[in-house]
C-alpha cells in the first residue's frame, strides 16, 4: 500500500513538472515557437530561429523586470526565441544557468551578472563554446564580451550632487547644507560608482555642504526606513537626502513621515530628497510630493539595445559598439508627468 | 453465562504482518468485577487491550457493551462509549494542573477563554468523590508517580468510564501507594465499575482479583476464579509448562576479593555518606524504595553523574571516575532501569545492539567493523542467551521486553565486565523470561562476576542476593545477608530510614 | 510448539528474502528507495521533454553543479543523524572561499590559502561543537548565530567587495581541468562520497554517530564517548563547507561575500530527501547524494526546458516536500 502511495507521489511530482512547462509556453508570448534545437550555436542564426538565453541576476527589484522586459520586447519584435533564467541574487546559481543554456545551445547569452567577478567562469564558458555574451548593468572583470551596456552611475551620483547643491543654493543662497548619505549594498558596483561620483562632486564643487551622516541601507526599503529614522534622531537638522537608489529615498521618505518632520516642498525645513532609477514607487512618490526627484534609468531601452546589438552582430553581420553607456536623466515634479519613464511603460505583473 | 456480562469480547483474531497477534480470544468482565489479564509479553494482551480502547480494529470478533454490539472507531469514540485505558507509561502533560489534565478532553468554557474557576471547581469535587487528596491546582510534574496515577484514574472516571483497563499500575509505585490504589479499585468496584488488571505479580493478582484470564501465544490459556487457582497453575498457563524453580540455586562460593569499595559517597541533595564493599563473584542486592537513591548511587559510580564528596575504590586502589569510559575500562558494566530510553537504541538491530559497547574489538584495517564478526558474536550470545529473535538483523523494538533485556545484558557480556550492575533487570518482564534472566545473572556470579542488583521486588532481591543493602532518602539504612533476611526487616529498613 | 512454527517460519522468510537479494539488488535497491525511483522518472521525464538532457555533456554539467551542494550535505548527513543541525555552512563556503581567494590575491601559495581556507571551516565547527557539547546549547541556535557571525567576517575581510583570482592556473584547473574526461570538480565530489560512505557505515564512528541520534544517553551509558563524536561532527560539517570554499572559489574564478546564501537551508532539503531523519538516527550517504542529484536535475532540467524562472521556485518547493513525502510514508510503518 504504502508503496502505490509513494509511487503516485513520484509520478504527482512528474505530472506537476509538466503541466507547469506546458503552462510557460504562453509566458514568453510570441517568442516560444518549437523552433529545432541546434547544437551549433553559431550556425544556428542561419538555419533557424535565433535563440537568445538571458541569465537575469535576480527579478525581485522591478529594474531588473524592466531589463527583461526590454529584452523580451526586442525578442519578439525581430521574432528571436528567448529562454529566460533568474538566479535570484546567487552567484554560483548564475554560472549553473549560464552552462544550461550553452546546453540548451543558445545562439546569443545576454546576461545580467549578479557579480563582475563571480561571472567570469560562466563567460569563459560560453566564450569556449562559441557562443557570443552581452552584459548588461553590470559588465566582467575578464572574458570576452560582444557588448556591455550600463547607466553611468558616476555621472548619476554626480548629477545628484549637482541637484541638492542647487536646492540648498536656493533655500540659503549659497552651497550650503547638511546632507544625508543613504548607500547601496556595500560591495556593488552600483553603491561604489554612485556614492564616488556623489562624493567627488560634493567635495570638489561643494565643499561647505556636509554629509553628516552616511549608513548603508542595502538597496532596501525597510532598512532605509530604521537607519533613516536613526539618523532623524540624531540630527535635527537635516537638509537633504541623497538615497543610492529609489528604494533607500521610498524608505527615507517613510522614516521622515513617521518621525513627524515631512514639510512641504515649498517650506524652508522641508528635507530635499533625491535617489536614482526612476521605479514606480519613486515616481507616485514625487507626483505626490514626498520625495523631489530621482536620476531615472532606462532599463527597457537597455534591454532592446542588446537585442537590436545580437541582430547587427549574428545577422547584419556588422561590428557593434563593445561599451554603451545609455542615458539617463533627471525626473521632478515639473517633467515626471511628460517624459516617457520605464516605470510607466513596466508591464504590471 | 447467566447474567449478561457487561462487557464480551467474542472471537477476536487480528493479524499484523508476518505475525498472528491474537487467534480467536474470548473475554468476558462484569459490573463490579476486577478480572487479571495475563500473560508473557508478546502473548497478546495489549493487542486485545488496544482492540479495546480503539486504536486498532479487530479482523474478525466482535464487541458487546451492555447486551449491544458496538464497533469502536478510534480511542474517543472508545472513551465514549465508556472504556478507559490507564497506560503503563502514563499520560499526562507534565507542565499543566492536576484539573487541566483530568479535563483537557472537554475544558469548560468561557466564551473564548478557559473557564478556569469551573475547572478547579469541577476537579475538586471529582477528586473528593474519590476521596484523593490532590490539589487541582498542583503541576503534574511535581507529582509522585503514584499520585500521578490517580490522577490518570480521576481522568478516566471524568469520561463516566464503565469500563477502566490499568496497564501494569504498580509497575513504578511505591508499597504503600500500592496499598492505596487497591483500595482505591475497591471502591470504583462497589460503585459498579469494572477494572481489567494486567499485571505481572502474582501477590497482586491473588489480593485484588477476582477472576483471572489468561493467554499465551494469542489464544486463550485458560483461566478461573483467583481463589481456586494455586500460584503454579496460572504459572503453567502462563508459560505452558510447570516452573518448579524461579530462583535457581547458589552455586559456588563468594570470595572474600574486595573488588570494588565505595567510601563516604555523596551527591548534593540526592544521597549522602554511602559505604559498602562488593566481593568478586558476590550479588549484591540494593533494596528499597523509588526515589531512594538508587539509580542515582550506582549512575555515580558507573561515571554517569559525578560525586561530590567520596572516594572509590577498585582492586583496592582509589580510582577517579569522570565518565562511563572510566569505569568501562576498569571492568564495569551497567544494565539501566529504563530499558528504552537508557538501555537500548532503538532503531539498531539486535547485532548492532550488542556490539555497541566493544564496537572497537570489531574494528580492523582502516577501523572497518567487520560485519561477519560481529555476527557471529550476536550468533552466540542470541544461542547462549536464548534471545528469541528471527536473526540478529532484526531491529531491538520488535522483540518483547524480556528478550531486549537479554539484549542488554549480551551488550555487557561482550566485554566480559568484572562488575555487573543491574538495575530493576526484570521491570515489566514475564515470568519466563525473569526465571532465565535470573539463570544467567546467577551463572555469571559464578564464574566470578561481581553483581550489584537493584530490585523493588523483594522475592527477587530476597531469592538472588548474597547479601542485601537497603536504602532510604539516599541513605544506607539496613544490611543483611541472605540467612537472616526478611521482607518485613527490609520494608522497616525501607520506610522508617535512619536507624538500622 | 507453535513458537518454533512461528521462528520457522520467519526464517524461511528470511531466506526467500535473501536469495531475492542476491538475485536482483538493483530491484530491491530501487523498492527500497522511493526517492531513486522519483530521481529516476524526473531525469525519464527531462529526457523526453528536452533533446539535451540525456547528452554527456549536460549529464557532467548536472554532477558539477551538484558538486558544492554535495560536498556540504555529506557534513550536513553527518550533523543530522545526530539529530543536530549546521545552518552555518553557507557562510562557512563564502568565509573559507573569502579567504582562499584573498591570499592568493596577495600571492601566497595555494596550498598556504587553502589549508587556511580548510582551517577556517574546521575552526568554525569546533566553535559549534564547542558550544553545543561543553554549554549544552541547542545546535539550531549556535549554528545561527555561526552563520551570522560567519557571514559578516567575509564582508569584514573583504569590505564586502568581490575578489578576483581568476587568472590562478591551479584553481583554474580545479574550475575547468579534466582527469580521464572527467571533471576534477565531480572527482573530489566522488572521492568525498565514497569517503564518508566508508565512514558512516564501516567504522565505529560511524556507528556511534548513529547511537547518539538515536538515543544519547543509552549511547553515554554504553561507553561512548558522545562529546567527542559531536564535536566531530561538527569540526566535519565545518572542514567540508571549508572545501566547498575552495571548490565555490575555483568555481566562481572569485570569492565573493555573498556566496553560498540559502546552501545551507538547499543542504539540509537534499538530506532530508535522502531519507535523514531529522530527528536523527537515520540516513544514509547514498540517500544524501540522490537528494542532492534530484534537486540539481530538477534545477537544469526546469532550465532547459525554459520553464519561467517565477514558476521556479514554487516547482521546487512542490517537489522537496513530496520528495520528503514519499520518504516519510514508506518509513511510517517501518517503525
Amino acid at each position: 500500500m504504502k508503496k502505490i502511495i509513494s509511487l503516485l507521489t513520484a509520478f504527482a511530482l512528474v505530472g506537476l513538472l509538466a503541466a507547469c512547462s506546458s503552462g510557460q509556453s504562453t509566458e514568453t508570448g510570441g517568442t516560444s515557437g518549437s523552433a529545432p534545437s541546434d547544437n551549433n550555436a553559431s550556425a544556428g542564426a542561419e538555419t533557424g530561429k535565433l535563440k537568445i538565453g538571458m541569465s537575469n541576476s535576480i527579478l525581485s527589484i522591478d529594474f531588473f523586470v524592466a531589463l527583461k522586459q526590454g529584452v523580451e520586447q526586442g525578442a519578439e519584435k525581430n521574432g528571436f526565441e528567448l529562454i529566460h533564467t533568474n538566479a535570484n541574487g546567487d552567484a554560483a546559481k548564475q554560472v549553473s544557468d549560464i552552462e544550461d543554456m550553452i546546453q540548451k545551445g543558445v545562439n546569443v547569452i545576454i546576461v545580467n551578472p549578479q557579480d563582475v567577478d563571480a561571472i567570469v567562469p560562466a563567460i569563459e564558458k560560453a566564450n569556449q563554446a562559441g557562443i557570443p555574451v552581452i552584459a548588461l548593468d553590470r559588465g566582467a572583470s575578464a572574458g570576452t564580451l560582444l557588448s556591455f551596456l550600463e547607466t553611468d552611475n558616476v555621472e548619476m551620483g554626480r548629477k545628484a550632487a549637482d541637484y541638492i547643491a542647487e536646492k540648498l543654493k536656493e533655500r540659503h543662497g549659497d552651497y550650503v547644507g547638511n546632507v544625508v548619505e543613504l548607500q547601496g549594498l556595500l560591495g556593488s558596483t552600483a553603491a561604489r560608482d554612485r556614492g564616488k561620483g556623489f562624493n567627488e562632486q560634493i567635495e570638489q564643487k561643494y565643499p561647505n555642504i556636509k554629509i553628516i551622516a552616511r549608513q548603508a541601507a542595502d538597496f532596501n526599503q525597510e532598512k532605509a526606513l530604521n537607519v533613516m529614522t536613526n539618523i532623524l534622531q540624531a540630527n535635527p537638522q537635516i537638509d537633504a537626502v541623497f538615497g543610492h537608489n529609489d528604494d533607500n529615498t521610498v524608505g527615507a521618505a517613510n522614516a521622515i513621515d513617521q518621525a513627524g518632520r515631512f514639510k512641504p516642498l515649498e517650506d524652508k525645513e522641508h528635507i530635499i530628497i533625491i535617489g536614482i532609477d526612476g521605479t514606480r514607487q519613486a515616481v507616485q512618490a514625487i507626483k505626490d510630493g514626498r520625495i523631489d526627484a530621482t536620476i531615472s534609468q532606462v532599463p527597457i531601452e537597455m534591454g532592446e539595445m542588446a537585442v537590436d546589438y545580437v541582430k547587427q552582430a549574428l545577422i547584419d553581420k556588422k561590428q557593434v559598439e563593445a561599451h554603451t553607456y545609455t542615458r539617463n536623466f533627471l525626473v521632478t515634479k515639473e517633467n515626471v508627468d511628460t517624459e516617457k519613464l520605464w516605470a510607466t511603460e513596466l508591464k504590471s505583473n | 453465562m447467566e447474567k449478561a456480562a457487561l462487557l464480551k469480547m467474542t472471537g477476536i483474531s487480528k493479524t499484523f504482518p508476518g505475525v498472528k497477534a491474537l487467534d480467536n480470544v474470548d473475554f468476558s468482565i462484569n459490573e463490579g468485577e476486577v478480572v487479571g489479564l495475563l500473560g508473557e509479553n508478546g502473548a497478546g494482551k495489549s493487542t486485545l487491550m488496544k482492540i479495546l480502547s480503539g486504536i486498532y480494529t479487530p479482523d474478525s470478533g466482535d464487541i458487546w457493551l451492555e447486551g449491544k454490539k458496538i464497533v469502536l472507531r478510534g480511542t474517543k469514540h472508545s472513551q465514549r462509549a465508556g472504556i478507559s485505558i490507564i497506560h503503563q507509561e502514563l499520560n499526562l502533560l507534565p507542565h499543566l494542573t492536576v484539573a487541566e489534565n483530568i479535563y483537557i478532553h472537554s475544558l469548560p468554557r468561557k466564551g473564548f477563554s478557559l473557564d478556569k474557576k469551573r475547572l478547579f471547581l469541577d476537579a475538586e469535587r471529582l477528586l473528593g468523590e474519590l476521596g484523593f487528596e490532590i490539589n487541582p491546582k498542583a503541576i503534574v510534574d511535581d507529582l509522585t508517580v503514584g499520585t500521578q496515577q490517580m490522577v490518570e484514574i480521576a481522568k478516566a472516571l471524568s469520561f463516566q468510564s464503565k469500563v477502566i483497563i490499568m496497564d501494569e499500575p504498580t509497575s513504578a509505585i511505591t508499597e504503600q501507594e500500592t496499598a492505596k490504589l487497591f483500595e482505591i479499585i475497591r471502591s470504583l468496584k462497589e460503585k459498579g465499575i469494572a477494572i481489567i488488571y494486567i499485571s505481572h505479580r502474582m501477590e497482586e493478582i491473588y489480593e485484588i482479583c477476582d477472576r483471572v484470564v489468561v493467554l499465551r501465544d494469542g489464544c486463550n490459556a485458560g483461566g478461573g476464579l483467583s481463589k481456586e487457582l494455586k500460584p503454579d497453575q496460572i504459572v503453567g498457563m502462563l508459560v505452558g509448562r510447570e516452573l518448579t524453580q524461579i530462583f535457581p540455586k547458589r552455586q559456588g562460593r563468594v570470595s572474600q576479593e574486595v573488588v570494588l569499595e565505595i567510601k563516604n559517597l555523596g551527591r548534593k541533595g540526592v544521597f549522602e555518606n554511602i559505604s559498602f564493599q562488593l566481593h568478586k563473584g558476590e550479588i549484591l542486592g540494593f533494596s528499597g524504595l523509588m526515589g531512594s537513591g538508587r539509580t542515582e548511587l550506582m549512575e555515580s559510580i558507573f561515571g554517569v553523574e559525578p560525586i561530590s564528596s567520596g572516594e572509590i575504590w577498585i582492586d583496592g586502589k582509589q580510582k577517579k571516575v569522570r565518565s562511563t569510559r572510566d569505569t568501562i575500562s576498569q571492568g564495569f558494566a551497567l544494565v539501566p532501569e529504563d530499558r528504552r530510553q537508557h538501555g537500548m537504541i532503538g532503531n539498531f538491530s539486535v547485532t548492532h545492539n550488542i556490539t555497541l559497547a566493544t564496537l572497537k574489538r570489531f574494528a580492523g584495517r582502516f577501523r572497518k567493523v567487520s560485519a561477519r564478526r560481529e555476527r557471529e558474536a550476536a550468533d552466540r550470545h542470541i544461542s547462549e542467551l536464548r534471545i528469541k529473535s528471527p536473526h540478529g538483523g532484526t531491529v531491538i523494538t520488535n522483540l518483547s521486553g524480556g528478550n531486549q533485556q537479554k539484549v542488554i545484558i549480551a551488550k555487557w557480556l561482550e566485554s566480559k565486565p568484572r562488575i555487573l550492575i543491574l538495575d530493576e533487570p526484570t521491570r515489566g518482564i514475564d515470568i519466563g523470561a525473569k526465571s532465565e534472566i535470573y539463570q544467567i545473572i546467577q551463572q555469571l556470579a559464578a564464574q566470578g562476576t561481581s553483581i550489584i542488583m537493584i530490585s523493588s521486588e523483594l522475592p527477587e532481591v530476597i531469592g538472588m542476593s548474597d547479601r542485601i543493602l537497603v536504602m532510604a532518602d539516599g541513605r544506607i539504612t539496613g544490611e543483611f545477608t541472605r540467612e537472616e533476611v526478611t521482607p518485613e526487616k527490609i520494608m522497616l529498613c525501607a520506610t522508617k530510614g535512619g536507624e538500622v | 510448539m507453535s513458537d518454533q512454527g512461528a521462528s520457522l517460519h520467519e526464517s524461511s522468510v528470511e531466506a526467500v528474502k535473501r536469495k531475492a537479494e542476491q538475485k536482483s539488488s538493483v530491484l530491491l535497491l530501487l523498492l527500497k528507495n522511493k526517492v531513486l525511483v522519483a530521481l529516476l522518472l524526473l531525469c525519464l521525464f527531462f529526457s523526453t521533454a528536452t533533446e539535451q538532457f540525456l547528452r554527456i555533456d549536460n549529464i557532467l554539467n548536472i554532477f558539477l553543479q551538484s558538486a558544492i551542494m554535495g560536498v556540504v550535505a555529506i557534513g550536513m548527513t553527518y550533523v543530522i543523524i545526530t539529530a543536530g543541525i549546521d545552518l552555518g555552512v553557507g557562510s562557512v563556503v563564502a568565509v573559507s572561499g573569502m579567504f582562499i581567494a584573498g591570499m592568493v590575491q596577495s600571492g601566497m601559495p595555494l596550498i598556504v590559502a587553502v589549508l587556511v581556507g580548510l582551517l577556517a571551516g574546521t575552526l568554525s565547527g569546533m566553535i559549534n561543537g564547542f558550544f553545543i557539547t561543553r554549554c549544552n546549547m541547542a545546535p539550531f541556535i549556535v549554528t545561527l548565530g555561526m552563520m551570522a557571525a560567519a557571514r559578516s567576517v567575509t564582508l569584514v575581510y573583504s569590505d564586502a567587495q568581490t575578489i578576483s583570482v581568476y587568472k590562478d592556473p591551479t584553481l583554474q584547473f580545479l574550475r575547468m581541468g579534466q582527469i580521464a574526461g572527467i571533471p576534477v570538480m565531480i572527482l573530489i565530489t566522488v572521492v568525498m562520497f565514497l569517503a564518508a560512505h566508508y565512514v558512516l557505515s564501516n567504522t565505529v564512528f560511524g556507528r556511534h554517530v548513529y547511537a547518539i541520534g538515536s538515543n544519547k544517553k543509552a549511547a553515554e551509558l554504553s561507553g561512548i564517548n558522545v562529546k567527542r563524536v559531536q564535536m566531530m561532527v561538527y569540526v566535519i560539517a565545518g572542514t567540508l563547507a571549508g572545501l566547498g570554499g575552495l571548490m565555490m572559489t575555483a568555481r566562481l574564478g572569485s570569492g565573493t561575500p555573498l556566496a553560498g546564501s540559502n546552501l545551507e537551508l538547499m543542504a539540509i532539503a537534499a538530506v532530508v530527501i535522502g531519507g535523514t531523519s531529522l530527528s536523527g538516527g537515520r540516513g544514509t550517504i547514498f540517500g544524501t547524494l540522490v537528494g542532492v542529484l534530484l534537486i540539481n536535475v530538477l534545477n537544469t532540467g526546469m532550465n532547459l526546458m525554459n520553464i519561467s524562472s517565477h514558476y521556479q521556485g514554487l516547482i521546487m518547493g512542490i517537489v522537496i516536500i513530496f520528495a520528503a513525502l514519499i520518504d516519510s510514508v514508506s518509513n511510517k510503518k517501518a517503525g
